[in-house]
């Protein structure tokens, strides 16, 4: 039987899963505005923001939400080559595998998205962008030209940031869309609510103001931070909880010990 | 799972350098206000000495400058500092005397030493002067005694209030006591503070009578009368030339 402890970490795990997403103010706005920008004609939307600011489970979540109204397709993980990419493109447009021995034809496939204009609307969800290459980036800019094709950029705040001030690169984003860190406030909500979707009612109470201050000091709001710390609090918890039961034992609060221990092991302070 | 007992040695070094500063900075406040403390505590004790020296080496520009007819006759008093043991030290130089001796009271280690000029003065009108004072209205509150600790405090209420009352009542008190050299003293500091009171004048020169100098008392009282045509001044006056005082 797993320990409470164990089963409050595991709700820290830092991974892309629908299923763990916590909707709360900042994230919930971000994603209204998404939502209201894929109905406009747009070409490009670019969402930017510092790693761990959940671009990439707002990118998923959006296209939970819209896969069923829309025509979208989310890529996860940034093509290698440039081929690699025409042919997730290719395929997704056209519907079918490109030849394997040859090459994708991209002025073929501008002339197919031109004859596809105004018959549908493919939208493409690109994570980690700042990882393709600036060639890949031209291409995106001259398919999003057909109207036919339109693309939801996330990357890293600063990244590829000459690129897209180039005028004939910004003329064609139609939003700009930061995601920052969230405030304490959020922050407080986010852990309850990931405890709370575990049944860890108990613990998520034994969190007090106290914990909460200092758990956003060390993270400033970043949700990945959070979810390290986290992970490393209930950690050492259960080693407690199970080596030494009685000190943790009819614990009310958690005691700002065990969260400089978990800072300490991640780096946040120093001994 | 972390190593929690290198975690746990992690953690305690970690609280020692958080508190480090708030420790160091409390000791370093601690340390401070002790040095402070006994620094003021010097500071107030050299401050009391000096104002003390200032009093004295103003009295003597006094002597040279308003009294003349006292420049036969060289006065040095060193007062107590009042923090410490109440020391006082009155020494008395006169000239015209071959007298002058040294007596330390051993009674009592707060008491002074003094230097003290012996006379064969008469003391006849001691009595008469002390029953004139007692009529007058002197603005003095506090009961007149000989205890060492009360004549402390009126000195210390005179050095912090200037008032001549305070002064005028030591000059009394130590006149009683036949303690001449300090009356003297006294009534002088009186004296500077205001020309006014007329018993200050008296104990001048009577306390200068009683110590030998009756040359300098008719001075003074000569001084005196001729200012204020003061009866008391003239009868004490004539009594003395005619050695019948």
């Amino acid at each position: 039987m797993k320990n409470r402890f164990q089963i409050a970490k595991s709700a820290f795990v830092d991974a892309i899963d629908i299923n763990e997403y916590i909707e709360i103010g900042s994230s919930y706005m971000v994603m209204t505005q998404l939502e209201n920008v894929i109905q406009k004609p747009f070409k490009m939307v670019i969402l930017f923001g510092r790693p761990g600011t959940g671009k990439s489970i707002l990118l998923k979540n959006l296209f939970e939400q819209i896969k069923n109204q829309k025509e979208m397709h989310l890529f996860e993980t940034p093509s290698s080559n440039k081929q690699e990419f025409l042919r997730q493109l290719f395929k997704a447009i056209k519907k079918e595998d490109s030849p394997l021995d040859a090459d994708v034809d991209f002025v073929d496939l501008v002339n197919y998205c031109k004859s596809i204009k105004d018959q549908r609307e493919i939208i493409f969800l690109l994570d980690e962008a700042q990882m393709y290459a600036i060639d890949i980036f031209e291409k995106i800019r001259l398919i999003s030209d057909t109207n036919a094709v339109k693309f939801i950029i996330s990357l890293h705040q600063h990244e590829k940031e000459e690129l897209l001030t180039q005028t004939h690169f910004s003329s064609r984003i139609w939003e700009r869309i930061e995601l920052k860190n969230i405030t304490p406030q959020e922050q407080a909500i986010y852990i309850h609510k990931k405890l709370s979707n575990k049944n860890l009612i108990d613990i998520a109470n034994s969190i007090k103001d106290k914990n909460l201050k200092l758990i956003y000091k060390y993270t400033n709001g970043n949700y990945r931070e959070c979810n390290k710390l986290m992970f490393t609090i209930f950690e050492i918890c259960e080693y407690y909880d199970r080596y030494n039961p009685l000190k943790m034992m009819n614990i009310n609060s958690i005691p700002n010990k065990i969260i400089e221990m978990a800072g300490l092991k991640l780096g946040y302070i120093n001994a | 799972m972390h190593n929690i007992e290198l975690l746990e040695k992690q953690w305690k070094r970690y609280q020692i350098k958080k508190y480090f500063p708030l420790i160091a900075v409390a000791l370093f406040l601690l340390i401070g206000s002790i040095v402070f403390n006994m620094f003021d505590s010097k500071i107030s004790n050299d401050s009391l000495i000096s104002k003390q020296s200032n009093m004295i080496a103003a009295h003597k520009a006094y002597d040279k400058e308003n009294l003349p007819f006292f420049t036969h006759g060289a006065i040095e008093i060193m007062e107590p500092a009042f923090s410490g043991h109440q020391a006082l030290v009155a020494a008395v130089i006169n000239q015209e005397s071959n007298t002058t001796e040294e007596i330390n009271d051993t009674n009592n280690t707060d008491r002074p030493a003094i230097a003290e000029s012996k006379s064969n003065l008469s003391i006849n009108n001691m009595q008469t002067d002390k029953e004139e004072y007692r009529k007058q209205k002197i603005k003095i509150n506090l009961e007149q005694t000989t205890d060492i600790n009360s004549i402390t405090d009126v000195m210390r209420r005179f050095y912090e209030s200037k008032d001549p009352n305070d002064s005028l009542f030591l000059a009394i008190n130590y006149y009683e006591q036949n303690d001449y050299s300090k009356a003297f003293y006294w009534a002088i500091e009186t004296n500077k503070i205001t020309e006014d009171l007329e018993e200050s004048w008296l104990i001048m020169a009577k306390s200068k009578a009683k110590m030998g100098d009756r040359n300098e008392a008719i001075r003074i009282l000569r001084a005196y009368a001729a200012k204020t045509n003061s009866k008391k001044a003239l009868d004490l006056l004539n009594q003395i030339e005619t050695n019948q005082w």
